[in-house]
């Protein structure tokens, strides 16, 4: 009995690792709305909250005049530590909003362009 | 790109999402939309405000934004910056994160190169 | 193939040849070995120079075959064999450079400039990739840039084959560099940031082997022992002068033994020699075109020169690959580290320097004592030993240590193939007796494979095929005998083939 005749028998010469390696060079990200938003809102919380009360903590006569400036966008928000929590509030529900928004426009444009 | 019908591994599938590309033109027009209607709502918010000055802090960005002012007709050129501003910036984000990814795919593909082709020497 | 009971006639000493005999023992078939060396084990010999052993080249008892370890283990003790651990790092610009390749370690050794220009490279290259990808420089430069292909890649191809690599076929490189997914080299790189109990040692694709205390040869040396003693008769120094055949078949060669020669019969013929040789020794002559066709079979040769140095340690490795082009040696093995039986005394080492040639070059015509010196010359530009602390050396010449497919070689081994085949009783087996670069693994086991045809089976040992990545299903025989042809394969080492004038006519 002779060997198996290898042409014969042969498979499709690309193997399945290397489909998968072609699928990894077109392969596009996601973005996922809701994790981005989780992120950039947890980011600009964050952020507000602590530059808030880093200036609380600095004191000064005038606390944080720049700052305080976010309370013409933010209604109630102030350079206090209450206010600090506010802008947390605040700080995320946009950060969140933004991330959203970034992800469903770039999960579009990317469908969009698929087509 | 839908991989799951295509990928049976969960393994490959991991690795295929964890290293594709970020799309640049894609995430320079999410930013962009994104800073041009920031620009643009936080000048009709300053306007519909109102008072004397009107926005003065606002006004600042006409130094980087060249004819923008705290007007209707500036909202608008605002948001023309504001988009162009932010479609750069998403394209060079991803561009550099594609770079970086690229570059690690290139030190794991010249080890395993080097690895198969000298073992295949020996 | 008969049934036959008459007495075979085995040609050469090395793995193949050996294994023939000890296969046929087992079936009480008497054979004959013919040896023209002194020693056994051919290229898997282990070299005894006052009680320093020394091998030609490295060899790592690693197999996939079944029957291959069945047989390791059936001639040699488990407490005969030592689980080795396997690094063996790549010396280039005065640094080590793990293997495989390490990230930090890589950008330490190689510079943040240094790295940086490589990746620039890579880029470039991916941006403006050559057009024409006809020549192993070409292809590997598309893949990994011409800075990382100049590094790590054309020295060390160079100085193996002797061949400039824009001179070397592209589709060899694609066959062997690509062999391993990017999926799978990026789960490797993922895993490999976990600890290990070994520290640094490094997993690569065989990070253990096994190896004989006292190297390969201690393996052939023992199946020569036991062939004798069960019915094999070996004679050494006994090379082969002329083959006779007639229409069909071989039926005798003619052996000299010192100033004798005698004529030596049988019913069956196993042989390991190089198969331009054979063509050369057959009586009478084979056909021109033949003759003409075996000439055109080419090889590359081997020399290694020993060096006893008085220093208990030097450096961790098994061997060394060096990639500096300041340097002739291509590798350099440190026989301590396969194995400590390998020097008699403790507080020495015994290091292998290896010099890829061909036979009557400059490096094979150096006399001995300048090899050394070479030799001590070449360690001192590595910084890896002071010259004064070489105590002595030696040096071994191994010629038609592999085959090389150069542009002609495919086809004059299809006319000597198509030839030999009209001899029935005549098999070819082993790296030199196929023309084929295979381990010893291989070599075995076509032997194997031969001794079977001559009991009924009908193996063609040529349609194994080495250029076979992917593993493909075995026949219900096959897997019984735990043979898995296709597995052993996709282990052999490749062998790059030479561009020819009709290669760059076609492109």
């Amino acid at each position: 009995m002779a060997l198996h005749n290898s042409t014969s028998n042969r498979r499709n010469a690309i193997a399945p690792e290397d489909e998968t390696e072609q699928l990894l060079a077109q392969a596009v990200v996601r973005l996922n709305g809701h994790i981005l938003g989780l992120v950039l809102g947890v980011l600009a919380g964050l952020g507000i909250f602590l530059a808030t009360n880093i200036l609380v903590l600095k004191g000064g006569d005038v606390v944080g005049p720049h700052l305080s400036l976010l309370g013409q966008f933010f209604i109630g928000y102030t350079v206090t530590f209450v206010g600090s929590l506010v802008g947390l509030a605040y700080g995320f529900v946009t950060g969140y909003v933004a991330g959203f928004i970034i992800a469903t426009i770039y999960n579009l444009v990317v469908s969009v362009k698929k087509k | 790109m839908d991989i799951s019908n295509q990928v049976r591994s969960p393994t490959d599938r991991a690795i295929i999402q964890a290293f594709a590309k970020l799309d640049r033109a894609a995430l320079g027009f999410a930013l962009g939309t994104l800073l041009g209607l920031t620009v643009f709502l936080a000048t009709i918010i300053i306007l519909v405000k109102g008072g004397e000055p009107l926005g003065p802090n606002l006004e600042l960005l006409s130094q980087f934004f060249i004819g923008y002012s705290v007007t209707i007709a500036g909202a608008f050129i605002g948001l023309a910056y504001g988009f162009v501003s932010g479609f750069i910036a998403g394209w060079l984000i991803a561009l550099l994160r594609n770079l970086v990814l690229d570059a690690y795919l290139f030190t794991v593909k010249a080890r395993a190169g080097l690895t198969t082709y000298l073992d295949s020497l020996d | 193939m008969s049934n036959g009971r008459d007495k075979v006639v085995i040609i050469g000493s090395g793995p193949a040849g050996l294994t023939a005999a000890y296969e046929l023992c087992k079936l009480e078939i008497p054979s004959i070995v013919l040896e023209k060396d002194q020693v056994v084990g051919g290229l898997s010999r282990t070299v005894n120079y006052k009680g320093y052993h020394f091998d030609i080249g490295g060899h790592r008892f690693f197999t996939k075959v079944k029957a291959v370890e069945d047989m390791w283990h059936e001639v040699l003790t488990n407490g005969q064999f030592l689980r080795r651990g396997r690094l063996s790092r790549i010396y280039y610009n005065k640094k080590f450079f793990y293997y495989p390749l390490k990230a930090t370690n890589a950008l330490m050794g190689l510079g943040i400039w240094n790295s940086t220009l490589i990746l620039l490279s890579y880029l470039r290259a991916q941006v403006f990739p050559e057009k024409n990808e006809e020549t192993f420089d070409q292809w590997v430069s598309n893949r990994f840039g011409k800075r990382l292909y100049k590094i790590f890649f054309k020295t060390y191809t160079e100085k193996v084959w002797g061949i400039p690599c824009n001179e070397i076929m592209a589709e060899w490189a694609a066959q062997r560099i690509k062999g391993l997914s990017l999926v799978a080299a990026i789960k490797s790189a993922l895993l490999q940031t976990r600890p290990t109990n070994k520290g640094d040692v490094i997993k690569t694709l065989i990070d253990e082997f096994d190896y004989p205390e006292r190297g390969p040869g201690m393996m052939w040396e023992t199946v020569a022992d036991i062939v004798q003693k069960n019915g094999s008769e070996l004679k050494m120094n006994a090379g082969v002068e002329k083959i006779f055949w007639r229409e069909g078949s071989v039926t005798g060669v003619q052996v000299g033994t010192g100033d004798q020669s005698e004529k030596i019969e049988g019913s069956h013929f196993i042989s390991t020699m190089p198969v331009r040789e054979l063509i050369q020794k057959l009586e009478p002559a084979a056909p021109e075109e033949v003759i003409q066709a075996a000439e055109g079979l080419n090889y590359r040769d081997f020399l290694t020169v020993a060096l006893v140095v008085n220093k208990p340690e030097l450096f961790p490795d098994n061997w060394i690959y060096i990639h500096d082009p300041d340097v002739h040696v291509g590798r350099i093995q440190n026989f301590k580290n396969w194995s400590p039986f390998m020097v008699p005394d403790a507080n020495k080492t015994c290091l292998g320097l290896e010099y890829f040639c061909f036979e009557g070059d400059g490096l094979w015509n150096m006399a001995d004592r300048d090899l050394i010196e070479l030799g001590k010359k070449e360690l001192k530009i590595l910084r890896l030993v002071n010259p004064d602390d070489v105590e002595d050396g030696a040096v071994v010449r191994m010629p038609k240590a592999y085959p090389v497919y150069d542009g002609t070689y495919a086809e004059s081994l299809r006319i000597v193939r198509e030839f030999l085949a009209g001899l029935g009783n005549l098999q070819l087996v082993g790296r030199n007796g196929m023309h084929k670069y295979n381990n010893q693994d291989h070599s075995m086991l076509t032997a194997m494979l031969a001794v079977k045809n001559i009991v009924g089976a009908n193996y063609d040992l040529w349609m194994v095929n080495a250029e076979q990545e992917y593993h493909e299903e075995v026949t219900s025989e096959e897997a019984e005998q735990g043979v898995d042809l296709a597995l052993l394969a996709s282990t052999q080492p490749r062998v790059p083939r030479r561009k020819t004038v009709s290669d760059s006519q076609q492109g």
